[in-house]
């Protein structure tokens, strides 16, 4: 079964994420701590992750960039979820290694679609 | 030598000499033969003589033999032994004796004594036997009737002896009873006797051989000699005797006439046919031999009138003679060539043996060498002596040092091997014209040079050849050959073959001498900078050769050669391809050298600067072979090169810029040097000038003035003068100069030059009365003027108006060559300052404003205006500064920058807050989203609860976003000054237990929460509730947000004179030290939140409404240990309401 890994503080978006993905038919894991996102990235490499950019301890980008530095979690597909549109944290996000960047609010339907089809090319890739 | 190689007429003569002694040896022969049987005659004539002389000799002396054998046989005589009477004897005997012509009677008794002597006329005498017994005894023996002769004293004694016996002994063979000897003596009347019995001439003589009697004819005389034997057959005596024979004397005489006659004929023939032969063969031939040994044909005419043969054989010969004589010639020249080829060959060998004796001889052998070719030289052309002298420049000294003598030779005096150039610059006079020279005689020298004469012989020198050793034509000394012992000349072979040896010596000293220089480089260059360096001329330059000092540059010589290392990798990769195609054109040109510089890179990767000069080696067909290089570090060279082409530009510049005239003179006032300044004051050149008197370019009106002024200068009654005279110019007119001028002195007194400054004053003049309008304009105007020196790099103030004093309160004599600096206040940090000073120093323009302070320490904003003064050249000479006082006018300026940069401030501050509250309303949009999303797809499906939770969700998404809006608003009203406090009186105390109440109700047991209220008299207060609320809630709800389970929240409420303090206390997690600046920002959240909600609104405000409300509010706190808002809020009376 495909594992998603939840990081997100906001506890009402975290629940809704788990809700869809759950009918969705993913197993979901999840966490509201940043520092908890990387150890469990590590210790349950999740087929994806979903990440806020803003959160307590460590903030998305350098969740991302600890993932990628390490070779067991190097590939596993990274999607930010943020209400954050700046252009600028955008690009930042993408060139440090996501596969893409959604913004708060999503279309359930986009998002599950999002997920998809970054798990098929990483499988791709692979 | 054989004959055949005899010449003709030897020929001749021996066969006429042989004829003649063949003649000779055949009459010899003939006569000799003749002779032969003569002597056979003469010899049988001889022996018939001698026979018949002895039997004469024996016949005369019969009579006494037998008397001696009569009276011996006899009885008386037996008697007589032995009675020995005495007159018996003289009767008996005695009177005998004269009858048988007996001279002497000796009677001896039977032992041979003599008993009795009876002498012929004598009677008995007392004398005995003149020979010993044993003698007679020995010659009884013999004989019994023995003859002998004896010599006496009396002459040849001839005895007959017998032995005494009785006279009935017929056999005479009884023994004797004693012995008797008679004796006569050969005296001249026997010899007599014998010349009559058989004619000829008797002699007696004591040899054997014949000695001559007669002096007549010996042809015909035939010669006997006859030995008288004594007692024991040896002859005691020899009788010559010579006879004359007639026969002989005939044969001789008619022999030697047909002799003779036969000689005569013989010697006529002879005679006869050596004149044929000397006439006709001989001569000719003679003739012939002469003109061909003398080579003279004329000789030949001789033979013309010769017989047929020769005269044919004289011109053929005459022909042969004219070719031979060509040839003969050719011969002889060739010989002379052969000659001279053959000494050259052998000096040649002898200078290549020489030469040989240099081959690789190194420097330390060199003398060696020197001296063991001497000893061959000298050896080899048979000299006394050999030498070279140096010529030691330093010490005037012309020292020996190499030296050979001949062995036979004493050894030289030391002095000689040193000679003082003083005394002998004659030799080197001579040598000077680098030619041998030769003396073979030196007795024939010229009594003029006695000096040199003198030491010549003094030396004892008899022949001497000296070969100079130059290099260039630069003598250094000379190769001396001589002889001491006896002259000897010297052929022109032997001179040259001793300038050849000269010059062998020549190569091998400046051999020495560059080996030496090389030695000497060597160690030089080793310890040098420079690094020589050999490439092959192939295109990436791999190195030959290049010396141990390249360590210098770090790396190994070895590393080079071997390739290790390639060129290429030293040289800095953008001077390469400028090293290659600089070689490449100087190979092409064929240039002497080719100087380059360039860079090169140190082993430790540093730059160095080398200069690099090279030559390219060739063989004999123009082939390069390789370029030879030497490589001098000129990095410290291309630093001072730099810093001199600096110094001498800026010197050439001051020099050629100043528009004064430099000059110097001589003493007699000639220019020897002017500036540029000259040509462009006066129009001539400083070709034309230099060199030509300073007076020609006086006006004639001012010479007198000049000449006077010199005077004064050059009796130095003044240092230096200063006078405005007339010069004149190239185009004819004048200009007028103001010149300073002062001596130039070596010592106190001794001048060698003037010099001094002409500038042109004409303009001067001309402008001055412009220049005293333009003056009062700077003077009189309200703006500061300064004037600043471009030519010092501190770019002093050199003028200042009144009105710069009037503004910056300083005195002119305050700020005259000073920087303008002093204006900006001590180590000012203008950006405009650093503007000011780099338009002074790249000589630009500018335009600034800048704080400046005047003299009383107050600031004013200076608007300064920098601009340039250049000369025709275009060279700046002094800037000028436009100052005016702008105070007012910035200042306003400064107050609508201010706002500006506030509203920019602000309009960043919204941009920040759209995308903060933008982020802010999308979490609880998605909230509302999501869950609505949800509801709507699987609603259905759900359960009433679970419905219920997502409903709850929107809702209270949408309160918060309700909320945040009314915090927007309230911002917006705040910010723009609508948000105003509406106090109404109302019960504080009440007020704030009820807030209390409601927190403890949300937060129950989990918090507890404590209201203190303190020095309250009253309970109402005049106060804006909605304000109120906000700040104490807000506070109150972080207080409980970021407490621990269990925490305690303390609320004091005091009661002051002007104000009400409020406390709200917590033991939560505290605040960060880093984020306590910003709490109050919005949005803003400390690192230390976690996952605890929030939106960083509240806090900003709490401190916006206070603000509002004229209060304070400050806080405490401690990392994990909690935090404390203090809230000021001020009374309000209730009057003053509105």
């Amino acid at each position: 079964m495909k594992k998603i890994l939840i990081i997100e503080d906001d506890k009402n978006i975290r629940d809704n994420l788990f809700e869809i993905l759950t009918n969705e038919g993913f197993e979901v894991i999840q966490t509201d701590n940043g520092k908890k996102g990387v150890e469990l990235a590590k210790s349950e490499l999740p087929t994806l992750i979903l990440c806020d950019m803003q959160l307590p301890e460590l903030n998305g980008l350098t969740i991302l960039k600890l993932l990628k530095t390490s070779s067991a979690t190097l590939k596993i597909p990274f999607i930010f979820i943020s209400g954050f549109s700046d252009r600028n944290l955008v690009i930042e996000g993408i060139t440090g290694g996501a596969v893409d960047y959604i913004v708060k609010p999503f279309q359930m339907d986009r998002l599950i679609n999002t997920i998809n089809k970054a798990i098929d090319n990483a499988v791709d890739r692979q | 030598m054989k004959i055949t190689k005899l010449p003709i007429r030897t020929k001749i003569l021996i066969l006429i000499g042989s004829l003649t002694i063949l003649f000779c040896g055949l009459f010899l022969l003939m006569r000799r033969t003749e002779v032969g049987k003569l002597n056979t005659i003469l010899e049988s004539k001889k022996n018939e003589n001698f026979r018949i002389i002895n039997s004469n000799i024996k016949s005369m002396n019969d009579k006494i033999r037998l008397y001696v054998y009569d009276n011996s046989y006899w009885d008386d005589m037996v008697r007589f032994t032995k009675t020995k009477d005495v007159k018996w004897a003289y009767e008996n005997i005695y009177f005998t004796m004269a009858k048988f012509d007996i001279d002497v009677e000796y009677v001896l008794n039977s032992s041979f004594k003599t008993f009795a002597t009876i002498k012929d006329g004598k009677g008995i005498v007392k004398d005995s036997l003149p020979i010993n017994t044993i003698d007679l005894a020995a010659a009884f023996s013999k004989n019994k009737f023995p003859v002998f002769f004896i010599n006496t004293p009396n002459g040849l004694l001839e005895l007959y002896g017998a032995p005494i016996q009785p006279s009935n002994d017929n056999a005479r063979a009884s023994k004797p009873f004693g012995y008797l000897m008679s004796g006569i003596y050969w005296s001249d009347s026997l010899l007599l006797r014998l010349k009559m019995q058989t004619g000829g001439i008797y002699k007696l003589g004591d040899t054997g051989s014949f000695a001559n009697i007669a002096a007549n004819d010996k042809s015909n005389i035939i010669s006997n000699t006859i030995p008288l034997p004594g007692w024991n057959g040896r002859p005691v005596k020899y009788l010559y005797a010579q006879h004359k024979v007639e026969l002989l004397d005939n044969f001789f005489n008619l022999y030697n006439k047909q002799v003779v006659l036969i000689l005569l004929f013989s010697l006529l023939v002879l005679g006869s046919i050596t004149y044929f032969l000397f006439k006709y063969v001989l001569r000719p031939i003679n003739i012939l031999y002469s003109s061909i040994s003398d080579n003279d044909e004329s000789k030949l005419d001789l033979l013309r009138n010769d017989s047929a043969e020769f005269s044919q054989f004289a011109s053929t010969l005459d022909k042969f003679f004219r070719q031979r004589k060509d040839l003969v010639q050719e011969i002889e020249k060739r010989q002379i060539i052969e000659n001279e080829l053959e000494e050259k060959v052998e000096f040649e060998n002898m200078i290549s043996t020489i030469s040989s004796i240099f081959i690789n001889v190194s420097l330390s052998e060199i003398q060696a060498a020197l001296n063991n070719s001497l000893s061959v030289v000298g050896t080899f052309l048979n000299l006394d002596r050999a030498y070279v002298f140096i010529y030691d420049e330093h010490k005037e000294l012309l020292y020996a040092s190499n030296f050979w003598r001949n062995e036979r030779l004493e050894e030289i005096n030391k002095n000689a091997l040193t000679l003082h150039i003083s005394e002998f610059k004659w030799l080197l006079e001579m040598l000077h014209h680098l030619e041998p020279v030769v003396l073979p005689d030196t007795s024939e020298l010229p009594p003029e040079v006695k000096f040199k004469k003198d030491f010549i012989e003094n030396q004892n020198v008899k022949s001497l050849m000296l070969i100079p050793l130059f290099q260039a034509t630069e003598i250094y000394g000379f190769v001396g050959f001589d002889t001491v012992r006896k002259p000897r000349k010297f052929t022109a072979s032997e001179i040259k073959f001793a300038k050849n040896v000269g010059s062998v010596f020549s190569n091998a000293l400046e051999r020495k001498n560059s080996e030496e220089k090389v030695a000497k480089a060597n160690v030089i260059l080793e310890n040098s900078t420079t690094i020589l360096c050999e490439w092959r001329n192939t295109p990436d330059l791999p190195i030959s050769y290049v010396s141990e000092n390249i360590s210098t540059l770090g790396y190994s010589s070895h590393d080079l050669i071997k390739y290790k290392v390639r060129y290429k990798a030293i040289v800095y990769p953008y001077d390469y391809e400028k090293v290659i195609m600089g070689i490449a054109e100087f190979l092409n040109k064929g240039k002497m050298e080719l100087r380059q510089e360039y860079r090169l890179i140190s082993k430790d990767k540093k730059i160095v600067w080398v200069e690099c000069r090279i030559n390219s080696r060739r063989d004999e067909n123009n082939e390069i072979v390789c370029l030879e290089g030497i490589l001098t570090n000129i990095s410290d060279k291309k630093k001072v090169e730099e810093a001199l082409k600096q110094s001498e530009y800026n010197y050439r510049s001051v020099v050629n810029s100043i528009k004064e005239v430099i000059f110097k003179t001589d003493k007699s006032l000639n220019w020897a040097f002017l500036n540029p300044a000259w040509t462009e004051i006066t129009g001539f050149s400083l070709m034309e000038s230099l060199g030509s008197g300073l007076i020609e370019y006086i006006h004639p009106d001012d010479k007198e003035k000049i000449n006077r002024m010199f005077t004064s200068l050059f009796s130095m009654e003044k240092e230096h003068c200063r006078e405005s005279v007339k010069f004149l110019t190239k185009d004819g007119a004048f200009k007028w100069i103001e010149i300073h001028v002062r001596l130039v002195l070596v010592t106190q007194k001794n001048i060698i030059g003037t010099s001094g400054t002409l500038r042109d004053v004409t303009d001067l003049v001309i402008s001055e009365e412009a220049m005293r309008i333009k003056d009062k304009a700077i003077h009189s105007s309200h703006n500061g003027v300064l004037l600043f020196d471009a030519n010092d790099k501190e770019f002093p103030i050199i003028f200042a108006n009144p009105a710069f004093c009037k503004i910056t309160g300083y005195s002119i004599s305050e700020i005259i060559g000073k920087n303008i600096s002093f204006l900006f206040g001590e180590n000012t940090t203008q950006h405009s300052a650093a503007l000011l000073a780099d338009s002074f120093t790249s000589g630009k323009g500018c335009e600034i404003i800048i704080k400046s302070y005047k003299k009383s320490g107050e600031l004013f904003w200076n608007e300064l205006k920098l601009s340039l003064i250049k000369d025709k050249d275009d060279i700046i000479t002094h800037f000028v500064g436009n100052l005016s006082d702008v105070t007012a006018r910035i200042n306003s300026e400064e107050e609508i920058k201010k706002a500006l940069e506030q509203e920019k401030e602000l309009n960043e501050l919204k941009s920040r807050f759209v995308s903060i509250i933008s982020h802010e309303f999308r979490t609880p949009l998605t909230t509302i989203f999501s869950s609505a999303e949800l509801l709507d797809r699987y609603g259905f499906k759900w359960t009433e609860e679970k419905r219920k939770e997502h409903l709850e969700r929107i809702i209270k998404s949408t309160d918060v976003l309700n909320n945040m809006i009314s915090f927007i608003l309230t911002m917006n009203k705040a910010e723009s000054g609508k948000l105003l406090p509406a106090p109404v009186d109302m019960n504080l105390i009440k007020f704030c237990t009820n807030i209390i109440e409601e927190f403890q109700l949300i937060a129950g047991e989990n918090y507890k929460l404590v209201f203190n209220k303190n020095n309250f008299d009253s309970e109402i207060f005049c106060m804006d509730e909605i304000f109120l609320r906000q700040i104490i809630s807000n506070l109150l709800s972080n207080a409980i947000k970021y407490s621990p389970t269990g925490g305690e929240i303390i609320f004091d409420l005091s009661l002051n004179d002007t104000y009400i303090s409020i406390c709200i206390k917590d033991n939560g997690i505290g605040i960060p030290e880093a984020d306590r600046p910003k709490i109050f920002e919005m949005f803003n959240r400390a690192e230390n939140v976690g996952s605890i909600n929030g939106t960083g609104i509240g806090l900003s405000i709490v401190k916006k409404t206070i603000e509002t409300l004229g209060g304070s509010i400050s806080f405490d706190s401690i990392l994990n240990k909690g935090t404390s808002f203090n809230v000021k809020l001020p009374l309000i009376n209730k009057g003053s309401k509105s």
